[in-house]
């Protein structure tokens, strides 16, 4: 415990032990810090082409499930039921986009519905979120949490089913993640029905909408997600993300830590100004807000 | 008379120092998070704003360390470190 408390001393409080600055802001440990740095860096992206295919973000559907049933039972609603359909539609949904690059409810001559319908769901009520940017399921949540029309989706009394796809792929020259949630209720009496094939599927613009009289204006967020082929084992990135703040946390501390004793104690020394680091430190941590979530559409 | 000023005192002596080049700090920090903030969802955007971000900085402390007359190549090189440990720590989230 006496090993403990005098190494953070060192690392974080001026003293004679360490120049009269705190020792994480030596030129020599920065150095160190950025090894580390360079490890962590380049050893996930290794761990991610060796041993998880092409994933760069950790967006899980389940999880989504989970969340959005989550978010609707804190609004006294039931949860929803999974549909392979509306999950089979969403998937042609984000596919489509990819083909056709474009980030919209409708594009190409075909609307959510369509998808819907050429995936064997005859729905009453329908609804879509859109989402892309975001590294994390709960980022592509609480993105819909915060947009009004996203959330009145997620808390739509009347639907029943859920279907979510997340796929990566190109859009406007921009590696991207999409996830889209489509959601839906059954007409009266009507069974589930497989999904059509590939060549139904591609021959969707031709369905027309026939139920959509009760059909609901679709939303849009957006949300970043792996790079692999449906494959959405969780990835390192959260581990990558979380180390990543905590170095950056570390350097603030000990900036913050170094500017007070240097003060207090009126220590002169021949060091850059640790005002002038605070500032660009506490820019990167509230950048990083940013860079974990992906920006909404309405 | 000798007397003991207080830390937020000194602090504040700084910035009043230096109010301009701290002002100019604190105003490209904001534009850069207002361009983080358009870029959402565009990663390899976001990454070139951080690299601007990070040269300016490098380019401020230089600057600023000039003008203050206490430029040193000791320096010079914490802000090039700092930089660059800030740039790999994005680039394992951006690329």
């Amino acid at each position: 415990m006496l090993w403990l408390t005098s190494t953070l001393h060192h690392l974080f409080i001026p003293s004679h032990r360490n120049n009269f600055r705190a020792k994480l802001l030596h030129l020599d440990f920065l150095i160190v810090l950025i090894a580390a740095a360079t490890l962590l860096s380049f050893g996930t992206g290794w761990l991610e082409k060796t041993e998880i295919l092409g994933i760069a973000q950790d967006i899980r559907i389940e999880k989504l499930f989970q969340l959005t049933n989550e978010a609707r039972q804190s609004q006294g609603l039931p949860p929803l039921h999974y549909s392979n359909q509306l999950a089979h539609a969403a998937e042609n949904k984000a596919q489509h986009m990819i083909t056709n690059n474009y980030w919209a409810h409708f594009g190409s001559g075909r609307s959510p519905w369509d998808f819907i319908l050429a995936s064997g769901y005859s729905y009453e009520v329908a609804g879509e979120n859109l989402a892309k940017g975001f590294m994390f399921s709960e980022g592509v949540v609480d993105g819909w949490r915060n947009s009004s029309t996203h959330w009145a989706n997620i808390t739509k009394a009347e639907y029943d089913d859920v279907g979510f796809a997340v796929m990566n792929g190109a859009l406007e020259g921009e590696e991207t993640t999409l996830v889209v949630q489509m959601f839906g209720k059954r007409l009266a009496q009507e069974q589930p029905v497989e999904p059509k094939d590939e060549k139904q599927l591609a021959d969707v613009g031709l369905i027309k909408p026939a139920q959509a009289s009760g059909v609901e204006s679709t939303a849009a967020a957006s949300a970043v997600q792996p790079k692999g082929e449906n494959d959405f084992v969780p990835a390192t990135k959260q581990k990558t993300a979380d180390l990543s703040f905590m170095i950056i946390l570390a350097l603030a501390i000990a900036l913050i830590f170094d500017l007070y004793y240097a003060y207090k104690l009126d220590i002169v020394r021949l060091t850059g100004k640790n005002i002038a680091h605070v500032i660009f430190i506490a820019t990167l941590i509230i950048g990083l807000y940013f860079i974990k979530n992906g920006g909404l559409i309405l | 008379m000798l007397t003991k000023r207080s830390i937020t005192h000194k602090v504040k002596d700084d910035l009043h120092a230096h109010v301009l080049e701290y002002l100019l700090l604190f105003t490209s920090a904001m534009i850069f998070l207002l361009f983080l903030s358009l870029f959402r969802g565009q990663p390899s955007k976001q990454f070139i704003a951080t690299s601007v971000f990070v040269l300016y900085y490098i380019v401020w402390g230089i600057t600023h360390h000039t003008r203050d007359q206490s430029l040193h190549l000791k320096i010079v090189f914490e802000y090039i470190l700092i930089g660059a440990l800030a740039m790999i720590v994005l680039r394992a989230l951006l690329v």
